[in-house]
């Protein structure tokens, strides 16, 4: 017959051990008047450890140990705040602050970037604008040109015409030695015919979108 | 019951929209208050056409308007808009120097072409009033192209250039207002008309430019005073024109409009552009106007000297400047302006018909 090992009896006594070990130790411990003996004296030995432990040794002050250790854990944290960032700050707030700060200077990167490329006119109307609009007097160059970008516009005694896209608005005489015809600056062309019979003058003219 | 029928069959055949196709018609739509009405409209003429990969509308409406209103009407503008067609463009017919009592009709016809791709959707060809003004000078409109500047310009300049003309019939009588007609008339042929292309922003051209100074006719009735203008210049080309104005009247201009003639390296003047702007300005004060734009010629005409003279201003109350006859007289203008549309008109009338039927149209009025 082989024995358990003492070790293992220990561990079966306290009820301890994989469940396969105690199930075979416990089968052995049945048949073994020997090692039930050495299980008895581990058990008597457990039982008399746990009740020496429970009791409170002699001139111990719970409540003031207590109130010492708490004291100590104060001090602790107090110390901590002084040589260190303890306890330890939320750092959200601040993350949320670089965010808008970033987002903050991209909007003016592009900004920059826009009006940079803007043409003249355009930012010189913007800004003309922005000068009515709080009321300052408008000292920039006047230029009241209208836009309709990649269009051209041609007079000529033949027609007048603005072509943009492909895409074209004319007004074609009938008789083009009898037609006057003038461009505005303001983007128009304009066509004059005086009706031969009646006598009637009409003027034709074709824009830039205004 | 034969005839009727034979009546409607009539009708039908007469219908000038039959042959037209009803996406290309224009749309008349003329506010209700409207001191003029549509009495008929014919778009006979109107029509589609495919031109490549695109397609071209011929676009004819002989419009019979007539006077509701209580007050003559002096001229009157329509506005055409193609918005679809032509990206956003728009067009104009002005009918000046007209004398339309209350309850008379008058003729105005629009004529236009119209070129799209094929792909775009048919887009509605809208007819709308811009403008009348009265024989008092007064204007009913939305005036969305500046047609009451336009229009009171016209009609100062007619009534200039009626009174000239009545004036030269009583001092001198028919035959001086015969010679003055014939010299006109002289004038007119031997002004040449010359094409001219304009585009914003920047050119393509990339010859080598140089700075163009404006000489300045110097009208001393003008209550403003162009005093330094630049261009720049390439070849055929003439970029960014800057001004600089300064009103000396002691009322504040609204607006003010530069003539500009074009003088090429053969001593050929050309009457090419007007620049007009919107100015504010104060008694006293001193503006610049500048355009970011570029005028192309003809490739023949070399641009080598620019002369600018006042053609109009407008006052912030309504009244507007035109320059006299005796200003007109100036050599410079003289040779390259046109006449204003009240002259055409009477030269038409004194070719077509004779001495008497407008020595009988200066007493009409």
């Amino acid at each position: 017959m082989t024995h358990p090992r003492v070790s293992e009896l220990a561990l079966y006594a306290g009820g301890d051990g994989g469940r396969f070990p105690r199930w075979r130790i416990a089968r052995h411990v049945r048949k073994c008047g020997a090692c039930r003996a050495e299980v008895t004296a581990h058990r008597t030995a457990l039982d008399s450890l746990r009740e020496s432990l429970s009791a409170v040794p002699p001139g111990v002050n719970w409540d003031r140990l207590a109130e010492e250790m708490t004291g100590n854990i104060r001090v602790g944290l107090a110390a901590g705040e002084c040589v260190g960032d303890f306890p330890v700050r939320r750092r959200t707030p601040l993350l949320h602050w670089n965010i808008a700060a970033s987002v903050g200077m991209l909007a003016l990167l592009f900004i920059a970037a826009f009006l940079i490329n803007l043409p003249a006119p355009q930012s010189r109307r913007i800004a003309d604008t922005f000068r009515r609009l709080v009321g300052a007097q408008t000292s920039a160059p006047i230029s009241s040109i209208s836009s309709l970008p990649g269009a051209v516009l041609e007079a000529s005694p033949r027609q007048i015409e603005l072509r943009s896209n492909g895409t074209a608005l004319s007004v074609v005489p009938a008789n083009p030695s009898d037609v006057t015809v003038s461009v505005s600056l303001q983007g128009s062309a304009s066509a004059r015919v005086v009706d031969g019979d009646t006598g009637q003058v009409t003027i034709s003219r074709v824009y830039y979108a205004q | 019951m034969r005839s009727k029928l034979f009546a409607a069959a009539v009708g039908v055949l007469l219908l000038p929209g039959v042959a037209v196709q009803a996406g290309v018609l224009p749309r008349i739509d003329f506010p209700p208050d409207s001191p003029v009405a549509v009495l008929s409209s014919d778009p006979t003429g109107t029509a589609e056409s495919p031109r490549g990969g695109a397609v071209m509308v011929d676009l004819h409406d002989a419009l019979t308007l007539r006077n509701s209103g209580q007050r003559r009407i002096c001229g009157v503008t329509l506005m055409v808009i193609a918005q679809d067609i032509s990206a956003g463009g728009k067009a104009s017919v002005t009918v000046p120097s007209l004398n339309v009592a209350p309850g008379e009709a008058f003729p105005v016809r629009v004529d236009l072409r119209l070129l799209r791709p094929v792909q775009t959707a048919n887009g509605v060809v809208q007819i709308t009033l811009d403008g009348i003004l009265f024989d008092d000078l007064t204007f009913y409109g939305p005036d969305r192209l500046g047609s009451r500047h336009a229009l009171t310009v016209y009609e100062l300049e007619a009534r200039r250039d009626r009174k000239y003309f009545r004036n030269l019939l009583e001092a001198g009588g028919p035959e001086r207002l015969k010679r003055e007609m014939l010299t006109a008339m002289a004038r007119a042929a031997d002004r040449s008309g010359v094409a001219v292309q304009m585009v914003r922003g920047p050119s393509t051209n990339y010859e080598a430019e140089h700075e163009l100074q404006f000489s300045f006719v110097q009208l001393p009735d003008a209550p403003v005073e162009p005093d330094e203008g630049r261009v720049r210049v390439a070849a055929n080309e003439a970029r960014g024109p800057r001004l600089s104005i300064r009103n000396r009247s002691d009322r504040a201009v609204r607006s003010v409009e530069i003539g500009w003639i074009v003088q090429d390296r053969q001593g050929r003047e050309f009457l090419a552009e007007s620049l007009p702007a919107d100015l504010n300005l104060a008694p006293g004060q001193r503006r610049e106007i500048t355009q970011d734009a570029t005028l192309r010629f003809p490739r023949e005409i070399a641009v080598a000297g620019m002369t600018g003279y006042v053609s109009s201003v407008e006052f912030t109350d309504g009244h507007v400047w035109i320059p006299s006859r005796a200003a007109l007289a100036d050599p410079r203008l003289e040779k390259a302006l046109a006449p204003s549309p009240e002259q055409d008109r009477l030269m038409q009338i004194y070719r077509r018909k004779g001495l008497n039927a407008l020595v009988e149209e200066l007493k009409r009025f």
